[in-house]
Parts: structure tokens; sequence; C-alpha cells
């Protein structure tokens, strides 16, 4: 039906539109310094610095890296971030929850930018609670993958004080073998995000689905269940490879993750992903992308998180 | 709420001290051309040498001056025409019909006593002759009214081509397009490039962009009353025209003569017919190089519209009109493909199109209260519908899928409205309206047949049931010599949903005349508007929605004000206005928010649409817009220069930012220009200049936030993302454009033959109608502006029969 209507105005257009290049130039200082920065708690503070440019520059984007980038607490100066190469910058302390943190950034003639961020308590998972819709065996020669469309009843208590973002994540844990042996042997495990289907109202309306820290989830708010105790119901595919004799399971997880996300990374998620979608329809007006970044782009800002893991036994009830 | 009061009361003073004047008699009746019957609307009628004994004809040309018991002359004028004298001594009421025979319009002539821009109490009003019309070059020439009114100050055309057009900052929704005084909603056929209204069946056009009467109400930017022909009382007459696009005809006269006339139009284009040979050659070569197939195909676009009116004089006391329009627009492909026993085939076609139909009674209760009674009916419907089919000839099989989608509007309405003349210093006009309104915001329809099996479903947002009222007052006053004032009252109130809202509209007009030439204005004026159009492109589709007010989303509101001043010189009119308008409950698609539904949702939830929109836009307009008019003689047309700045703002649209509103245009410039060389040659032409409009594009491109905060070498390309600095952040170039006109005209046998050539766009400016990235030669990235319309040269044949 979309298609009738666009291929409509597309054949009028054919038949009649001529056309011309523009040349456009970017005013003279408004190249912006670029920060993207997701700190959470007890790690190092790591952003990468960039310089925005021109929209018809086909060139790389330029990593910033003699950036003079100074950390505070609060007012306090802490230290100057460490270059890494590829605009990448550390501290060398770890970032506390509930510690206010800001950065300035200056670079060459490019206007400084400041940007500040604090971590909060990140809300616990009360339960879980797991049933198994399917169960697909495929079997192989000494080899399993299994696949089981497992429902999650993941119950939060949300705090009624604070205006709370989230981001729910799910991930296995797959074992990798080393097939130079023979019979193969376990070696290790490794893990992949896997998505998840749900009609829960409370990710309603919006396109939220993300990676943070190579977790990718979808992020929802406490809009409709603030200061509640609240059951969020998801469905996932999970797909487990195991080599079906003498290996110990036990290694294999279920990982629910909730992080306790910024309002920034979540008006940041929500701009985004709309300002993907539109790119590419004609007929919809092009989304801003939202930042933190005061006179400049990206973002500076962070989230805690709690993780519960759950054993593969739970597969087995 | 105090000075509604005030305003209530004030007003019932003055209607009650009128009706205590004594020794006066009224006079009252039509103003009708002589030539064919038609009434006259805005024709003035005055005692002379006492210019401010007067009045003008109203809508139906009907007239009502209450004067003290004077010997007098009472002059009837209008422009076009020779004015008329009635010589009287008023001893009781009389009834006088003027019949105003045409002006010989070679002859430049002022005509004295026709109420000049000065003169009028009006603010924001503007009358366009459709001579003038008619007369303007037009692209393809196919004369359109929406275009014409497109090219006055205050009035800005949306996409190039389009007929949408955007009144002092606000949006195509907010205006009023009445026919016959039924409102139109979608006035575009083939996706706005032409208006829906064939200027053959037009008598008059005005619109109103500020220092609304009360009589008015419903949209906050403009109202455009476009007023039908009656049909020639005395004789009939025709007219039949060949264009590049379209044909079309009229024929009008009495049934009854000086009693009963008739109009009918009607057009069509003929752009697909005329393209069936050439899709059948393509399809006949396709079949000839593979013999095993038999492919047929027919696809094409066309519009149609008639115009009827039928009216009908029982006495000089009452006159009835039935008046109908309807048109349709259809975009259509069908489809076969045969090969051995199997069949395939594709319908598919895009169709919308409106229905309007109106029956007024006129009556005349006494000398000088006149009431027009309407009942009107109004629909618009845009539906699309697919069917694709395989069959198979040896098992009888038939698979099908089928989808149909429907939206629209359907309106019943009734309103009486009085015209009151107790004394000339008073024109009181009171009336109550009533409408009921079916929304239907989108309902689509699936249905699969796979051998004996069928599936049926249907999603979409349930129909919406609302009432909408309206009751007003107004009274054009003389106050004190040379100071008028129309003041009034409007109040709307509109249920749906089991929620009313309503609505308390103040409207004030003021005029201060310096000199008989010379005046002051000021206005004020509160309007609300129940109805929202729900569209997310920029150009003017059958697919946008109209939509009420529920219990979430409010009526739009605006306040306006308005200051002004009028010069007449010569037969030159000057005005000068300046505005500042704000508006409120404005309505906008979100962000990334998709036209047709999620088919999921939309089974659960029947108002899913409302969670598409964003409700809470405020919008702002100023602007000074100057105008130059010249209305008689050899040349006519005018000049108008609009500066003005309009922005909106949405809570979260572009982080609650302030952004200009994509039709912000700074300059506006539109002139018009006529010449009748003879009865034989004139010529017409026009200059439209604009600044660029406003749209979001990406200046700068920076690195994204990926999964991984450290990037390496490996990942240095990915994820790089444009930056928006805002909303409509960047200006296209501007369009300006020269269309030239000329007709050719010859008296004939049996009427008058006119060739009219014209070309748009004289001098082939390359229009921005969007911007777009793309690829040069090189293979680095590069803006594109594309653009419509080239010069596009036109001829055009008409025969006017006598």
């Amino acid at each position: 039906m979309k298609n009738i209507i666009i291929a409509s105005i597309a054949f009028i257009l054919i038949l009649s539109s001529c056309r011309k290049k523009l040349d456009i130039t970017i005013p003279k200082g408004k190249e912006h310094i670029v920060v993207n920065g997701i700190i959470t708690n007890d790690s190092l503070i790591k952003i990468n610095i960039s310089k925005s440019q021109d929209i018809l520059n086909n060139d790389t984007i330029t990593s910033l890296n003699n950036a003079n980038v100074k950390l505070y607490n609060g007012e306090t100066f802490i230290e100057n971030l460490t270059n890494y190469g590829y605009g990448n910058y550390a501290s060398t302390i770890s970032s506390e929850i509930g510690k206010q943190y800001n950065i300035s950034v200056s670079s060459g003639e490019l206007k400084p930018i400041k940007a500040k961020m604090q971590l909060i308590t990140p809300v616990q998972i009360v339960s879980i609670d797991t049933t198994i819709d399917i169960e697909n065996n495929i079997l192989g020669e000494g080899f399993a993958s299994k696949q089981y469309k497992v429902h999650f009843k993941i119950k939060i208590n949300d705090d009624a004080n604070t205006k709370n973002y989230y981001l729910l994540s799910i991930s296995s844990t797959n074992p990798i073998y080393d097939y130079e042996q023979d019979p193969p042997v376990l070696i290790g495990y490794y893990e992949t995000n896997q998505g998840f289907d749900t009609n829960d109202i409370i990710f309603n309306g919006a396109d939220a689905w993300f990676g943070i820290d190579d977790m990718y989830g979808q992020a929802f708010t406490d809009e409709l269940i603030n200061g509640k105790q609240y059951t969020i119901n998801v469905n996932s595919s999970l797909y487990f490879n195991y080599y079906d004799e003498g290996v110990d399971t036990e290694g294999l997880q279920v990982k629910v993750k909730l992080l306790s996300i910024s309002e920034d990374i979540y008006k940041y998620i929500i701009s985004y992903n709309l300002n993907q979608e539109s790119e590419y329809d004609p007929f919809a007006q092009p989304v801003q992308i939202f930042t933190n970044i005061e006179d400049g782009l990206g973002l500076f800002s962070g989230y805690t998180m709690v993780i519960d893991s759950l054993g593969l036994d739970f597969l087995n009830k | 709420m105090n000075i509604l009061k005030y305003l209530f009361v004030g007003i019932s003073v003055l209607i009650l001290h009128s009706l205590s004047f004594s020794q006066k008699h009224t006079i009252s009746g039509y103003v009708e051309s002589a030539e064919s019957g038609e009434k006259l609307v805005g024709a003035a009628v005055y005692i002379k040498n006492a210019p401010t004994l007067g009045t003008m004809t109203n809508t139906y040309g009907y007239f009502s001056l209450t004067i003290p018991n004077i010997k007098a002359k009472v002059i009837a004028s209008y422009i076009g025409y020779a004015s008329q004298v009635y010589e009287i001594n008023l001893t009781d009421d009389k009834i006088i019909n003027f019949a105003l025979n045409p002006a010989n319009e070679i002859e430049e002539v002022e005509i004295h006593g026709t109420k000049t821009e000065a003169q009028k109490t009006e603010m924001g009003k503007i009358d366009v002759s459709i001579k003038t019309i008619q007369t303007i070059p037009a692209l393809l020439g196919e004369v359109d009214v929406l275009k014409a009114i497109q090219l006055l100050p205050g009035i800005q055309s949306g996409t190039e081509g389009t007929s949408g057009f955007y009144v002092r900052g606000g949006g195509p929704d907010q205006n009023l397009i009445l026919i016959d005084g039924v409102p139109v909603y979608n006035a575009s056929h083939l996706f706005g490039f032409f208006s829906v209204f064939n200027s053959d069946a037009i008598s008059d056009v005005s619109i109103i962009k500020g220092g609304f009467p009360a009589r008015y109400g419903g949209r906050l930017s403009s109202v455009l009353d476009i007023r039908m022909k009656e049909g020639n009382m005395k004789k009939f007459k025709g007219s039949a025209s060949i264009g590049l696009i379209s044909s079309k005809f009229m024929f009008e006269g009495p049934i009854i003569k000086d009693k009963t006339s008739f109009i009918i139009s009607a057009r069509r284009t003929y752009v697909d017919v005329l393209s069936w040979p050439i899709q059948q050659w393509a399809i006949n070569r396709a079949n000839k190089d593979n013999p095993n197939n038999n492919f047929t195909s027919k696809s094409g676009y066309y519009f149609w519209d008639i115009n009827a009116k039928v009216n009908h004089k029982f006495s000089d006391k009452d006159r009835i009109y039935l008046s109908v329009y309807t048109g349709k627009d259809k975009a259509y492909s069908y489809n076969t493909d045969k090969w051995e026993e199997y069949k395939d085939e594709f319908d598919s076609d895009l169709h919308w199109g409106n229905i309007t139909s109106s029956f007024r009674w006129n009556h005349l209760l006494a000398k000088n209260l006149f009431a027009n009674t309407t009942v009107t009916y109004s629909k618009y419907k845009f539906g699309i519908d697919l069917i694709e089919k395989s069959s198979n000839t040896n098992n009888n099989s038939i698979d099908e899928f089928s989808f149909g989608y429907n939206s629209g509007i359907e309106d019943w309405a009734a309103k009486i409205d009085f015209d009151y003349s107790p004394i000339p210093s008073h024109n009181i006009k009171f009336g109550a309206n009533y409408t009921y309104h079916t929304f239907s915001p989108g309902v689509q329809a699936i249905k699969i047949t796979v051998d004996t099996s069928k599936i049926e479903e249907n999603y979409g947002n349930a129909n919406i049931y609302a009432s909408e009222y309206l009751a007003y007052v107004e009274d054009e006053m003389s106050v004190f010599k040379n100071f008028k004032a129309n003041i009034g009252f409007h109040y709307s109130g509109f249920y749906v949903s089991d929620t009313l809202y309503q609505s308390y509209q103040p409207r004030i007009s003021l005029r201060y005349l310096i000199t008989p030439k010379w005046s002051v204005k000021a206005a004020y004026t509160q309007m609300a508007q129940y109805l929202h159009l729900l569209t997310n492109t920029t150009i003017g589709m059958p697919t946008d929605l109209w939509l009420p007010v529920t219990n979430n989303i409010k009526p739009q509101e605006s306040t306006q004000y308005a200051f002004g001043s009028a010069y007449s010189y010569k037969g030159f009119d000057f005005s000068i206005e300046a505005y500042y308008k704000t508006m409120d409950n404005m309505i906008e698609y979100k962000e990334g928010a998709s036209f047709f539904g999620n088919i999921e949702e939309e089974a659960t939830n029947k108002r899913a649409w409302e969670n598409k929109i964003e409700t809470d836009g405020k919008g702002t307009s100023y602007g000074i817009e100057l105008l130059i008019k010249k209305n008689i003689g050899k040349t006519t047309g005018w000049i108008g220069y609009t500066w003005s700045k309009t922005d909106r703002q949405f809570s979260n649209v572009s982080f609650g930012e302030t952004f200009p509103y994509t039709y912000d245009r700074r300059h506006d410039i539109g002139i018009v220009i006529t010449h009748k060389f003879n009865d034989k040659i004139d010529i017409g032409a026009t200059w439209v200049y604009g600044t660029g409009n406003a749209i979001t594009l990406s200046l700068e491109r920076y690195r994204g936030l990926s999964e991984s905060v450290y990037i390496n070498q490996y990942q240095n390309y990915e994820n790089t993302v444009n930056h928006i600095e805002k909303r409509n952040n960047f200006r296209m170039p501007a369009y300006h454009r020269l269309d030239l006109g000329i007709n050719f005209r010859k008296q004939k046998k049996y009427g008058k033959r006119t060739w009219s050539v014209g070309a748009y766009n004289v001098y082939n400016r390359k229009n921005p109608f969007y911007l777009r990235f793309g690829r040069d030669e090189q293979g680095d990235r590069a803006l594109y502006q594309y653009s419509l319309f080239p010069i596009i040269p036109s001829i055009n044949y008409k025969y006017d029969f006598n």
C-alpha cells in the first residue's frame, strides 16, 4: 500500500524532475568535538574523542589524540585522561556510584566542550521465573543443538523516588571446543546476546533496541510502573550447541541483565534508532540524535547493572 | 469572560436601541447582472451625496437599507458594471431590484461610490475577480483558483506546483474551504497539482486571513469562500474547451425564464486514454518476444469533476438553490499474465474524491430581515484496493489475496443565518449551525483465499462520531462619524466521545476613516478548530487524515492581532497590514511515526492513531503584508509583498526546541498583471518569489556510539551518523518563476472562440522541489537539488456559445 503511494509519487518525479548539484559549505567553526563514553561502576572511565566533519567530506572520521581531557569529581579536578590511540582515553581511577563526573575537552581551534554524568544505584531483580514453551532437539553426529523458547517473568522493584530508565538484555553462554582433539575438548565458553520478543506494555511505543558494552537489549522507562513491583514478561529463543558425550554443562548459563541507564542514554537510544529509520524514508522528517555534550556532540553517561545467571538446569524442569 | 458579557450586553442594547427608531423606512432588494440574472455579491447600494447612508449586498445579492423619509437618489454600483440610479420619495418601505449592465472594460472608469478597501471595515479580506483568475497564466493551461490566491500577500504556496496554501503561518488544515457554504476537505486533484474547482462554474472568490467576522469559525487561519454561478436566468449559454490535459464544458440557462435557472459544468483529464495505445504497443512487443506468454496491462490516472446548480425564485421573498459538486481521482493498474494453464491477475487502484451538496432557502422575513436556511452534505473518501489472483485451469484452483484501505470524513449540517439592518448605522448578522461528523480514520481489510480455505480480517480505527455546533452575532456599526466597528461574538462547541469542548470567541474589527480614501484599521480575533489534519508529508496527499479532537487531543486555538491602513487613489487600492498570531494545541506525527498503522496494534486498539501524534504544538507567526491592487481599467492586477516569520514548538520534537515552520518564508512576492489591448487580445503575466522552504538537513557527520566505546583500527569506519542541528535548519534556494499567457478572442457566428497560449516558468528556472544527498561522478558525496517543472508551454481552445 505504502509502495503504491511512493511509486505514484516517484512516477511523477521520474517523469518530470531534473537534478542539479548544489554546493553547500558548512560555516567555519561548525565542526564539533565528539565525545562517546558510557561508563559503569567500578570500571575505568573510558571515552572516545573525535571530530565531526562536513557532511560532504568523504574522509574517515578524525580521532583526536592530542586533546586535553580533564576529569573532575564535581568541581574537584581528579586527573587528565590518558590517550591510548584512535581517540581512546581512559582514567586511572575507577568510577563509583553516586559521584558526579565532569569532563572538559579542548583540542586546537575547536570549541572546548563540557559534559557530566552520575551513576545511580542499580534497581535489583527480585526474582526470575521461567517456563519452557517449545523445545527442539537437533541432533547431529556427536553434537546436539537445542533450541528453547523460554518465557521469562522478571520481577523488579521500581524506585518511586526517581525516574528510572532501564535496558533489559538476555545472553547465554555457549561452549568452545578444541576440534583438533578427538573427541573435541571443551576449552571455554563464549557469551552471545539473545534477542527477545514481548508484548509487555512497558516496551510499548518505541524502538529502543541498543547495544551497550557489547550487551544488546531493549530500553524502557518506569512511566507506567513508577514505584511498583512489576513483572516483565518476555520470550526468548535460546540456542545451545554442545558435544553430547561427557560434556560438563555446568558452565552453560543464561544471563538476565537489568541495566539502570541514565535518562540521557535512553534519549540517545530512542533518537538514534529514529534517526537511523528515517534516513532511508524520503517522506519522513530526519530525526536529531540526542547529545548531552555542551558545545559538542556525542554522549557522556553511564549505567549500573545487576545480572541474574541461570544454570541450564532450569531448562530441564 | 467579563469582556464577553459586556460585549453581549452591548450588542443587545444596540439592537433594542435601533428597534426604537421611528420615521424611517426600508429600501430592500437584490442587485443582479442584467445580462445573466446572476446576483452580485458585495455590490454597493447608497444614497447619492450621502455615502454614509449605504450598504453592501450580502452573499446572496440582497441588501436592506433603512433610512429617514427623504427624497433621494439610490445608486447601486459594482466593479465591471455600469451604476444604476433610482429616484425615490420614501414614504413607505420599498423594494428595488437593480439589474446592472456590464460596463465597457476598455474605458478606464473610476466607479464612484463603490466601496474601496479604505472604506471597508473588514481586515485581511481579499476579493479576487473570477475574470482576473481566468486571465492569469496557469500550469498546463488549467485555470486554478487556489493557485491564483497563492499569489496574494499573506498566502503562501506549498510545494512547487501544488494547490495547497498556507495563510499567515497556519497549516493547510487551518483553511476553511467552502464551496457554496459547504466545506471541502480535500481540494486537490492529482496529488495537489490541480484544485478541484472548475473556474467555469465559479462566480465569486474571496479569502479572509484575519479579522474574521463572527459568522465564520471552525478553522484558525483562513476562510476561502467560493460561490458557484447560479445559472443564467435570461438565456442559454455555454462553453467548451480543450486543453493539454483536460477538456471541459459548461452549460447554463433558464428552465423558466426569470424564475428558474440551472448551470452544469464538468471536466475530465485524458492522459490515461491517450496513453493506452502506447501501452498496448509496448505490450504487443513484449508478447511477440515471448510467444508463450499472453500478457495484458492497462494503467493510468484520471480525474473528473462535475458542478451543478439549480435555483428557483418563488417571489421577491423566497428563493431556493440546490447545488452539487462531485469529483474523483483514480490511479489504476490492471495486469494479467497467462501461460499454459496458469493465469495471474493483479489489479490495483488508488482513488479519492469529494461530494458536496447544499440546499438553500432565502426568505425575506421582513424588509430589513433576511434569512438563509441551509442544509448541507459533504463527504471525502480515500481508498486503496489491491487484488492478486492466481488460477490454474487444469485443477480449477484459485488463490486470491485482496487488500483494501478506506478512510474519510462525512458531514451532515444545517444552519440558519439572519441579516438584519434596523438602521443604516447597524447591520446585524446572527445565526446558528449544527454539523454531525463521521470520521473514518482508516480501516484495512485483508482477504486471503487459498483453494477452499478463506481468511478475512479487518483492522483499523473505529469510526468516530461527533457533533459540532456554533452560534454567532455580529454588528457592523457606525460608532460615530468616520468610525466603524464590526463587533461580534462566536460560540462553538464540539461533542465527541463523551467529551464536550466549548469555545467563546470575541471578534472585533475597527476602522477609522482619516479621509474618504484613507483609513486605519485594527482587528482582534480568537478562533478554535476541532478538526485536525494528520499528515506526514509536505505535499497534499490524499492519504492525509482528518481527525477530530478527542478526550486526549484538544482543540487548536489561535489569537490574532492585526493593524493596518488602506488608501485608495484613482482606481488603485493600497493596503498594509501587520499581524501577530499565536496557535496552540497543534498536532504533528511523532518523530519517526509511520503513516500506515501497525496491524497488530490496530487490531487491539481502535484509536491507535492517537498514539502516533504529538498534541502540544505551539506556533507563532507575525509579519507585514503590502498590497497594491487595481481592479478596473485596461490593466488590472496586483503587487503583493509579505515579510513574515513563523515557528513551531512541540515538547517531543527536536527536544522541545522552537524550530522554523517548513513554510516560514521571510520574503514572498506575487505580481499579477493582466492587460486587455482590445476585445481580441489580452495578456497576463505573473511573477512570484519566495524565500526557500525550511527543511531538515544534516550538515555534519560524526562518530556515533558503538556497542563498545573504545574503537580500534578495524572499527574506525563504523557507525558514522549524521548530525542534524535542529528541525528545519536549512533553507532551500529561493523560489521564483515567471508565467506568461496570451488570449486571442474572436467573435464567431454562434459565439466567441478563444485561443489561449501560455508558458509556465518562462525563464526555465530550476526551482527546488526537494534536496537529497547522492554521489557525484567521482563517487564523492554531493547534495543534489531536484526540480519539478522546467518551462512548460500550454495551449487551450475555448468556445463560448451565445
